[in-house]
Formats: structure tokens, C-alpha cells, sequence
């Protein structure tokens, strides 16, 4: 297993009232096996990548990674952050703008053994090529680039490290639908080529479908229901899901009609 | 920022007076006709010498008249121009010597009368020291104590804020009570108590570095709590957070990412504070526990005039009110115009609870 995840719960209290963000989930994740992690706003999904990545502590449980519990010492968590990337919902958030690409994705490298500098542009290009985009734009800011271009960055951050596991959180959201399309395009083939797996949260379907073998669904917190893809959108077992998957599957009719609607 | 400067004159203008008085400053030694201790008893409270360029109905350079004391029905020293004697005005003139910055040695002045003659530009104080080279030589402590003591003070209220706003919690809690309890004091007597508390034995050197730090320690929690509160909202940034998954140090982050987005309104912010610590020294020097004669300062020049027959008797010993007036007002209108340069939403002046460090300004203004 590369990533287990072992009975985790978080809750937050604000103003008195307590909100189980996560409620007992357990899940793993099987190396060349992308995941979806699909539910509604606000039932726990980016919750649990933070407590994934660090970013909160979890109130119980346990992660593993490859089979190895994270632990409190230093060395771990840093090959943790060497093995686990994340690429964030909105690339004109994540991407610092007072600094060049070449800063951005130098930064990446910051836990890994130092590199000369030619060594070190090598690398960038290399993984700017893997992403398609061009490899003149290091010296450029995050400003200068569309939507699509700067999740490429984002994602070619998230490579410099040769990952095993990518965390996607609503990685194409934000995105217009031609350029989603591209970018789990990408994402597809570089799961291919670089054995790369993914952990592909997000609230649609569609976009699930295409990328990850698995779906898993969270509902206020709790996983309903972890299943190969063809099975849940096929024979879907829980409510939840079936509501879930009807509404993709409308989505997707109604996307046909306007496409049909423009053609005439 | 180029577009500001082009487009609002004010700050335009006050750029260049600036710019004028901390080359004059920095320049001092040349530019001023006299050393601050060169003395001329004879001299004392001598009104500002009347600059004349035609003797006999003809062209004669730039010339003053000797002067002579005597009394009035009052028996008050007034003096009155000799006309018998002239001494011209000379240029690159031969005169006291001194050491540039401390390392050229040189005896020339931009302008100066030969001696006995004595050309006062602003007049004499009591001891017959020419007002208007002491507040050249007084500019150099006048204007760097502010730079100096902003930059000090900055630097610890951005590294406090920036801790206190990325931590948060209980490094936060701690952090901001230390801030409440320096803001507490009120600051004019935390001012005066700090000061008592420094050695009367130290040189004037060591008492102006005494009094920036003094000053900085006085004015770094007001900014401190803004930026904690600025960093608060950046620490949820996307980038932060994505630089903390990539594994950064906190210091890095903190320094990287959080900071420099500070760092346009810490500047305007600056601009602002300047003038509260060029009040608070002058209003120090004022009351005689600041820079120490015969040092001068623009606020121990003024301590003179602290008696009302003085001013009315010789009034240009009032002169460096006036500089400070210009140099506030100036560092004033240049920190509205970054101000509204970086936020073009606010447009009235400061307001006390953004601008905290500014309140210096009216304590020490109050005192002076």
C-alpha cells in the first residue's frame, strides 16, 4: 500500500458549536491506483488533504506510507514532503506572485540535496516539457500566464520531486471545461509515463471518472462508499452516490443537447 | 510608484526639499561657513546679516558691513551695521579646518566672510554661534534619528508581527501582551524614564545612540500589531500553505512569502513614523536630555527660545521650528501620497488606529 489512511477524525469548534470534519475515515491507496475522493462542499474532503499534508493535525488516527507510520521525527516527515505533493483549487492562490517560475520551482527543491545550478535548470526543463509548456518561461511571473498555463506550473512543482503520491485538490475546478480537459489529459499521461498516483479530490464525477480507477465518496464527513469506477457509476449502492452519479449523468445529457444545440 | 510621484506635485515637492536637506546634512561641513562650537561672544544674539551686492550706486559682489554693539534708551545690545567696513562674501573660502565624514581633511567652506568679519545668514544664538551652520550640523542628527530609529524599530515589529501573525495561538498571545504593555506606557514618560535610565557620563555619540534606541523601543508595537494582523490573513494563502507542503522552514516561509506582501504598506507606514521620532528627539533635546550642547539639534537649538523675551528680542533663534515644521510636513505628505498610492480606496488622512506610531508625533509635538 502507498497510502493508508487509518480511522482519522477532526473536529473543529468555532463559536461554541463543534463540526466533525472528518469522522472515522479509513482508506488506502495502492501505488499505479488513483483515487478519487468525490462529495458535496463541506463534507470533509480538503480537510482531510490538510490533515494528509500536514496542514492540521488530525484528532485520532493514523497515516501511513508504505506501511511506515508518520511519525514525529524530523527525517520522515521530510521524505513525506519529498514523496507527497499537493496541487491546490485555484493556481492564482498557489503560486507566489512576486516570484519568477524559476523561484517557484526552485523552492520545490528546497529538501533535497543540493544541486549546481546547471543541474538544477536541467531539472526544470525537463519537467516544464513534461507539463508542455515552453522552457523560456522561467524568468517569467506567475501574472503573465492563463489559468490552465499556471495550473501546469503548479503541477510542475509538484513533479520536481519525482512524487510518488500527488494530492489534486479540486486541481481543475477553477478551470474553463476545454482547459479541465486538458489538464486531466496531462495528468492521465503523466500518471503513464511517470508511474505518478493520485489522489483526485473533487466534486465531479465526470472529471473523477476519467483519471482515477477508484472513487471513493465522502459525505458529511464519513466515507459512504470506496469502489471501482465502473462499479459505482454503473451500480451505485449507496444514496448518496446514486444522487451523485444521476446528477453527472443529466449533466452529461444536458451537456450533449447544447452541444448539439450550438452544431445546428 | 513613478506614476504618484509624476502626478501628485506635493510629493513631488517635498521629495526634493527632503532630498535638499539631507544633502545639506550630509554636506555639512562644507556647505556650513562655521563649526557648532565657533563661539563670538561679541556677537551674542547678532540679527541675521543683510547680504548687499551695490556699494555707491554701483556693483560690488556680495558684501556685508561690519557691526557694531551699543544700547538702546532700554539698555538692551542692539547692533547696527558699520558701513565703514565691508567684508566681502568669498567662495571655496580658507577657514576652519575639519574632517569630512571623518576621513578627508580639508579648510575650505562654500561661502564665508574673511575674519575679523562674521556673516550670520539666520542670525546668532546667545554665544554668538551662527544659527544657520548649527542647524545645518543639527540636521544630521535631526533627520538620521528618524531613518535610524525607523529601520530599528521596523525591523523588530516586523519580525514580532510576522511571528505573532504566522504562529499564532499561544506565540501570538504572548507576543501581542508584550506589545499592549509597551503601547500601555504613555509614551513621552516612557520616553523620559528610558532616558534616565542611560548613564549621564556617555559622550553625545553614545547618548544619540542611546536616544534611536530609546525612540525604537517606544515605537516598534503599533506597527507590530498590524503586521500580526496582515500575516494572519496571509498565512492562509494558498502559497503559504503550498510552500508549508513543500516542506519550508517557518523562518523561510516567514520570510519569503509573508513579509515582502507587507512590505508596501510597512513602507508608507515608515514614512509616517518618521516624523514622531524627529519630535520626540527634538522635544528630548528641548528639555535638555537629548543631544547636549555644544552638540546641536534642531530640538536643543530651539531650548533656547524657550524664554519669551529671548524671542522677542531675537527672533531667528526660532529658525529650527521651522525646519522641523518643513521636514514633518514633508515626510507627512509623501506618506499620504505612498499611502493612497498603494490603497487608492482611503482617502482621509491617517487614522489613529492604523497609524499608531504616528500618535508620537502628537506627544512630541505637544512637548515642543
Amino acid at each position: 500500500m502507498l497510502l493508508k489512511l487509518e480511522n482519522i477524525s477532526k473536529t473543529f469548534t468555532a463559536h461554541g458549536s463543534t463540526i466533525k470534519a472528518v469522522n472515522g475515515v479509513s482508506l488506502s491507496l495502492a501505488v499505479g491506483e488513483s483515487l478519487a475522493l468525490v462529495g458535496g462542499s463541506g463534507c470533509g474532503k480538503t480537510t482531510l488533504a490538510r490533515i494528509i499534508m500536514g496542514l492540521e493535525k488530525p484528532d485520532t488516527g493514523s497515516i501511513l506510507l508504505n506501511g511506515r507510520p508518520l511519525g514525529r521525527d524530523q527525517k520522515e516527515q521530510r521524505d513525506f514532503c519529498r514523496k507527497v505533493r499537493m496541487v491546490f483549487q485555484d493556481p492564482f492562490a498557489s503560486l507566489d506572485p512576486r516570484y519568477t517560475v524559476r523561484h517557484i520551482l526552485a523552492e520545490a527543491l528546497c529538501l533535497e540535496p543540493r544541486r549546481t545550478r546547471v543541474e538544477e535548470e536541467r531539472l526544470m526543463k525537463q519537467v516544464l516539457s513534461q507539463v508542455l509548456l515552453a522552457q523560456d518561461i522561467l524568468r517569467r511571473y506567475p501574472h503573465e500566464f492563463s489559468g490552465g498555463e499556471r495550473q501546469r506550473i503548479a503541477i510542475a512543482r509538484a513533479l520536481m520531486t519525482a512524487p510518488l503520491l500527488i494530492i489534486l485538490d479540486e486541481a481543475v475546478s477553477s478551470l474553463d471545461v476545454l482547459v479541465q480537459q486538458e489538464i486531466l489529459a496531462l495528468l492521465a499521461a503523466l500518471s503513464q509515463k511517470n508511474g505518478v498516483t493520485y489522489l483526485f479530490i473533487s466534486h465531479n464525477l465526470r472529471a473523477a471518472q476519467m483519471l482515477c480507477s477508484k472513487i471513493a465518496v465522502m459525505q458529511d464527513g464519513r466515507l459512504v462508499e470506496c469502489e471501482p469506477t465502473a462499479r459505482i457509476m454503473a451500480a451505485p449502492g449507496h444514496e448518496y452516490t446514486k444522487a451523485l452519479v444521476s446528477a453527472a449523468l443529466t449533466y452529461r445529457v444536458r451537456d450533449k443537447e447544447q452541444d448539439e444545440h450550438n452544431i445546428l | 510608484m513613478r506614476n504618484l510621484f509624476n502626478t501628485n506635485r506635493w510629493a513631488m515637492i517635498s521629495l526634493w526639499v527632503l532630498g535638499l536637506l539631507y544633502a545639506a546634512a550630509l554636506f555639512a561641513d562644507i556647505l556650513a561657513p562655521y563649526s557648532i562650537r565657533d563661539e563670538a561672544r561679541d556677537y551674542s544674539y547678532c540679527p541675521p546679516s543683510a547680504v548687499h551686492v551695490m556699494y555707491g550706486g554701483k556693483f560690488a559682489g556680495p558684501f556685508v558691513y561690519g557691526t557694531r554693539l551699543t544700547f538702546n534708551e532700554y539698555h538692551a545690545r542692539i547692533y547696527i551695521e558699520d558701513r565703514g567696513v565691508r567684508y566681502p562674501v568669498r567662495f571655496w573660502i580658507k577657514a576652519e579646518p575639519y574632517r569630512f565624514l571623518g576621513i578627508l581633511s580639508s579648510d575650505r567652506h562654500v561661502f564665508g566672510v574673511e575674519a575679523p568679519g562674521r556673516v550670520y545668514l539666520f542670525g546668532a544664538d546667545s554665544r554668538g554661534r551662527d544659527v544657520f551652520s548649527r542647524i545645518i550640523h543639527g540636521g544630521r542628527v535631526s533627520l538620521t534619528i528618524g531613518l535610524l530609529g525607523v529601520i530599528i524599530s521596523f525591523t523588530i515589529g516586523l519580525l514580532v508581527g510576522g511571528a505573532a501573525g504566522y504562529f499564532g495561538g499561544r506565540v501570538d498571545q504572548v507576543l501581542m501582551r508584550v506589545c499592549e504593555m509597551v503601547m500601555m506606557v504613555p509614551g513621552f514618560y516612557l520616553l523620559l524614564a528610558l532616558r534616565a535610565a542611560v548613564p549621564d557620563t556617555f559622550n553625545s555619540m553614545q547618548v544619540y545612540c542611546s536616544i534611536v534606541v530609546i525612540l525604537s523601543f517606544i515605537g516598534w508595537a503599533g506597527l507590530a500589531r498590524i503586521i500580526r494582523g496582515m500575516c494572519l490573513s496571509l498565512r492562509e494563502r494558498e502559497y503559504v500553505l503550498a510552500a508549508r507542503t513543500m516542506g519550508l522552514s517557518h523562518a523561510m516561509i516567514i520570510r519569503r512569502h509573508i513579509l515582502p506582501h507587507t512590505v508596501s504598506y510597512s513602507l508608507a507606514a515608515a514614512m509616517l513614523s518618521i516624523p514622531g521620532y524627529i519630535l520626540s528627539e527634538s522635544a528630548l533635546s528641548l528639555i535638555g536630555l537629548g543631544i547636549q550642547d555644544p552638540y546641536a539639534s534642531w530640538g536643543n537649538m530651539l531650548s533656547e527660545a524657550m524664554n519669551i523675551v529671548r524671542i522677542q528680542f531675537a527672533p531667528w533663534i526660532l529658525t529650527p521650528a521651522f525646519f522641523i515644521f518643513l521636514t514633518v510636513m514633508c515626510f507627512n505628505i509623501l506618506g499620504d501620497a505612498l499611502r493612497d498610492a498603494l490603497d487608492p480606496t482611503t482617502e482621509t488622512a491617517i487614522t489613529p488606529e492604523a497609524m499608531p506610531v504616528v500618535e508620537d508625533s502628537s506627544r512630541g509635538g505637544v512637548a515642543a
